[in-house]
């Protein structure tokens, strides 16, 4: 190494220590909007050693449970949670409740891949999940489709709605996408409410049951195993993309856009990619949910039904794959859990909520990582 | 444009409201080369870094690129003509590794494929392997050895400076632009920059710079482009310029007793 360097006296720091300390402040403007961790060193530079050997036990923890590295274990221990948490159900209503959890999940990790990573908020989302379901449901009903080919024709139309919609907003700045999907949404929820001679109108219509093989589909055991796997799926496929030189795209423009494009990644392009993934997971979510169901109503395209869904995100942690999940599994369970309060339900509901975000300001898993790690 | 330039600029000229930042300017870089870009703040130097990466886009003239016309192109696609570029003001990724960040330099040097991405092929595993090696050579070409498994926002800043170096080369840029890569830094820092930039033009690497460190100027660049409110003011070698009276007026003649004295000598 170089001998100290006489400026800062005394004896010499650990590697990088001299130099992140002579410019901490002169540096602070330029960082500190960028780099919000850098302004807690500022303190004391004795602070983050003092904490390292409890920082690093948790963050070794931490990533054996929902570390980034190896997801191997992660998707098996998902799968062995799948498998294993039917034993704990008393009853049919258990059954019910894990299947629109697992539906819900598979909607928040869609979501969560263009909220989190590709930066754009959706506020249409549950217009594509109650597409995916009506043009299923249409199809297979109204114009005698087999559902294995209606479900995977109604889930494409929508993404290829989808597709016409993000690729004139996802070029413009700003939050274009969240009015545009707003107005999708509202118009979605509009026409599924007044066509009534093909989608039953505000009362809904009869979904037919998913045959495979021959066998009708139905019992909530079986759907409990289908939509189990649904998730898994979904889980695994977003993993993959977010562990991918695609995701690694998004994140770089998440992080800095304008650097991100002058190292060659299309950003509008790469947007739009991640908009239309996301919409394709809510559709499938859709058509199994009505086909679960055996009926759809309209309200499934609510506006507060986006909301809620981006609520779930949110909640659980953008950015995070499992915070989606924890998101959709929390207030898909909670209102259920919180029936016994009946007319208190919805006040405690959003004490839950707000208490959540104060202390859980980038949701609940991002939020404990970050506690985990910090040095 | 000349056939032995590899970047040339003719005519360039950018106003924002009444301020004409860039007033028809021309001029043509060589292969391999340093070419320095200096000028008192407020010269114009950061605009017309911009406007060289399609970050602005020129109310008049041309650039032109390795032959290719890049003139209004969005950014990424210049990155595709074969440039790359650090920021003044650092534009890490700070919520990604040390190592993520110079592996999305690599974007445009690996297959992106989206069905490969979402399946997690073997091919793509073993592209994604070979990435990551890449990165890390990278890594150790710059000197940042020590940093290969941290986290960007843990890193001091003089390490970001070079990550971005490190980014920027990933992406095998014909010519890259440094845009000041000395700034913040003390002596002893702002000489390993030097080196790496000497180093960098001995491997065949053209290299545009933008700076402020008038010893590592002189020190590093084969020619120095001299602006002053938009326009050429000066441009030669080092010495040349060192010597032209307009420049020392404009510039030197107000710079502090450091560069003075480099310039001496």
């Amino acid at each position: 190494m170089t001998p100290p360097r006489s400026a800062f006296g005394g004896p010499r720091p650990p590697r990088g220590r001299a130099v992140r300390e002579a410019f901490e402040s002169a540096q602070a403007d330029s960082h500190a909007h960028a780099h919000p961790p850098k302004g807690g060193d500022a303190s004391g530079p004795a602070r983050p050693d003092s904490r390292r050997p409890l920082g690093s036990a948790l963050v070794r923890a931490f990533d054996a449970v929902v570390g980034l590295v190896p997801r191997g274990p992660q998707l098996g221990a998902l799968a062995l949670v799948l498998v294993l948490l039917p034993l704990t159900f008393a009853n049919n209503y258990f059954y019910e409740v894990a299947i629109l959890v697992a539906l819900n999940a598979i909607v928040c990790v869609g979501l969560n891949l263009l909220i989190g990573y590709a930066g754009q908020i959706s506020l249409g989302h549950a217009g594509f999940y109650a597409l995916g379901g009506y043009g299923s449901a249409i199809a297979a009903a109204r114009w005698g489709w087999p559902v294995w080919a209606s479900m995977p024709a109604a889930v494409l139309a929508v993404g290829v709605l989808a597709w016409l919609v993000g690729r004139p907003t996802l070029r413009l700045k700003g939050h274009t996408l969240a009015m545009a999907t707003l107005g999708l949404g509202v118009i979605v929820s509009i026409v599924l409410t007044n066509e009534d001679r093909i989608t039953g109108g505000p009362d809904g219509m009869a979904v037919p049951p998913l045959v495979l093989a021959g066998s009708t589909l139905r019992g909530e055991a079986v759907w409990y195993g289908i939509a189990a796997a649904a998730l898994w799926i979904a889980v695994w496929l977003a993993g993959n993309l977010i562990d991918s030189p695609v995701g690694r795209a998004l994140r770089a423009l998440h992080g800095s856009e304008v650097a991100a494009e002058t190292l060659g990644v299309d950003s509008a392009r790469w947007k739009l990619v991640v908009f239309v993934i996301s919409a394709l997971f809510a559709a499938s979510a859709g058509a199994l949910t009505a086909h679960y169901a055996g009926f759809i109503t309209p309200a499934k395209a609510s506006f507060l039904h986006s909301v809620e869904l981006v609520i779930m995100v949110v909640f659980g942690g953008m950015a995070s794959v499992w915070g989606a999940v924890l998101g959709a599994v929390v207030l898909t369970v909670l209102p259920q859990a919180l029936t016994v309060l009946k007319d208190y339900e919805m006040m405690v509901f959003g004490a839950v909520l707000v208490t959540t975000m104060v202390f859980f300001p980038r949701g609940i898993v991002p939020t404990l990582a970050g506690l985990a790690s910090r040095r | 444009m000349t056939a032995t330039s590899i970047l040339a600029v003719s005519g360039l000229a950018k106003c924002f409201g009444g301020l004409q930042a860039i007033d028809d300017l021309s001029f043509e870089v060589a292969p391999r080369t340093v070419h320095a870009i200096i000028g008192p703040n407020g010269a114009g130097k950061t605009t017309l870094l911009n406007l060289l990466t399609g970050i602005y886009h020129p109310d008049a003239g041309r650039v032109m690129l390795a032959g290719r016309d890049v003139t209004g192109l969005p950014t990424h696609l210049w990155a595709t003509a074969g440039l790359g570029r650090t920021f003044q003001n650092l534009q890490i990724f700070f919520n990604m590794s040390a190592l993520d960040n110079v592996m999305v330099g690599r974007h445009l040097r690996e297959r992106c494929d989206l069905l490969a991405s979402l399946l997690r092929t073997p091919a793509l595993v073993r592209s994604e392997r070979a990435c990551r090696a890449s990165a890390r050579e990278l890594m150790h070409r710059v000197g940042l050895d020590a940093w290969l498994d941290a986290r960007a926002d843990s890193m001091p800043y003089g390490a970001l400076k070079r990550l971005e170096i490190a980014r920027a080369l990933a992406l095998e840029p014909q010519v890259l632009l440094l845009d000041e890569p000395a700034a913040g830094l003390n002596q002893t820092e702002a000489r390993e920059i030097d080196a790496l930039i000497r180093e960098l033009a001995a491997g065949g690497m053209t290299v545009l710079l933008v700076e402020h460190n008038m010893r590592l100027v002189m020190e590093v660049s084969d020619r120095v482009l001299v602006l002053d409110r938009g326009t050429k003011l000066a441009e030669g070698t080092p010495a040349e310029v060192a010597r032209d009276e307009r420049v020392i007026e404009a510039y030197l003649g107000v710079a502090d007793a450091e560069s003075t004295e480099v310039v001496d000598a």
